[in-house]
């Protein structure tokens, strides 16, 4: 499915094949201040929605990596971020919709099929090489941030990439966290 | 000895060290917009301390969440306070985490492995 728009990024959120609920959905800017309304929201609505803390804490632990690495790095004026998170009865799903320049799309796409072919424990060595950095480049902060929300949903990341210009694409990246992982 | 204390916010958490009362502890959440700026007078202070410090120093991590960011500070903060075990400080962490919270156990586990200090992870 080609997805340019927003509203299309919503709708295919909602064409999931199995029901889906969103249980909160922002487009907009993303200041500190939003992000921190956002949390509050996104906290109350997980207390609400989920009984089992451990799943709380999991599924809000990843809007976190989301609202602060993804969204709030690629924050733009005419094209601001969507950030949905949604669930089914089985699965929830944490997404953003970001628009990403080309120049940095394939680079944000190898390291995407990276981390997707590792290993855990190779991912976890990956996650303290980068912590330990001295210096962290921008490159090194996006990777950072794909490898946290690997080792917190422990999934992979779901994306799609859509070139939308010669300069810009529309890129969606997604969780998954299974509801049933966490049962008794 | 200079106290230093700062008050938890919706997105900073709440620090205490105390030489006075040998009591060291960052507790709550830790999301700030601009990580360096805010760990950065804690590791300073950390350096300009050390010398009124006692000889045995625990602290204590009692974390809610903390960002990506604020991973790598609290790293630094580790590193600084290897530092002072270095300089002759027995140095002891005291790593808190919720039960229910599997992000802030695995942080635990690999700040552990990371640095070289006395540290325990213990459940809230």
């Amino acid at each position: 499915m080609s997805i340019k728009k927003p509203l299309e990024f919503v709708q295919f959120i909602l064409e999931q094949k199995t029901p889906c609920n969103i249980l909160t959905a922002y487009r907009g800017t993303f200041s500190q201040g939003i992000i921190k309304s956002l949390l509050v929201l996104i906290e109350k609505k997980l207390q609400t929605e989920i009984k089992d803390i451990t799943m709380q804490k999991k599924v809000f632990n990843i809007a976190l990596v989301f609202l602060q690495n993804v969204c709030k790095n690629f924050n733009s004026e005419f094209h601001p971020p969507v950030f949905i998170l949604s669930g089914t009865l089985s699965e929830f799903f944490i997404s953003a919709g970001i628009i990403i320049e080309n120049i940095i799309s394939d680079g944000l796409k190898n390291k995407l099929l990276a981390i997707n072919t590792m290993e855990i424990e190779d991912i976890k060595e990956l996650h303290k090489s980068l912590i330990t950095s001295k210096e962290l480049s921008v490159a090194d902060e996006m990777g950072l941030g794909l490898v946290e929300l690997f080792l917190k949903s422990g999934n992979k990341i779901k994306y799609h990439f859509d070139k939308m210009s010669d300069k810009q694409s529309y890129v969606v990246l997604q969780c998954t966290v299974l509801k049933n992982t966490l049962q008794p | 000895m200079n106290t230093f204390f700062l008050k938890g916010t919706d997105d900073t958490p709440s620090v205490i060290l105390d030489p006075a009362n040998n009591l060291y502890e960052f507790s709550g959440r830790s999301l700030p917009e601009d990580v360096s700026a805010f760990y950065k007078p804690i590791i300073s202070w950390f350096k300009e301390t050390a010398v009124f410090l006692p000889g045995e120093v625990c602290i204590k991590f009692n974390l809610e969440y903390f960002n990506t960011a604020s991973s790598k500070a609290i790293l630094d903060v580790l590193f600084q306070l290897e530092t002072l075990r270095d300089a002759g400080h027995d140095i002891k962490i005291k790593w808190y985490f919720d039960t229910h919270d599997e992000s802030m156990h695995e942080a635990g586990e690999e700040y552990k492995e990371l640095v070289s200090l006395d540290f325990e992870i213990l459940p809230r």
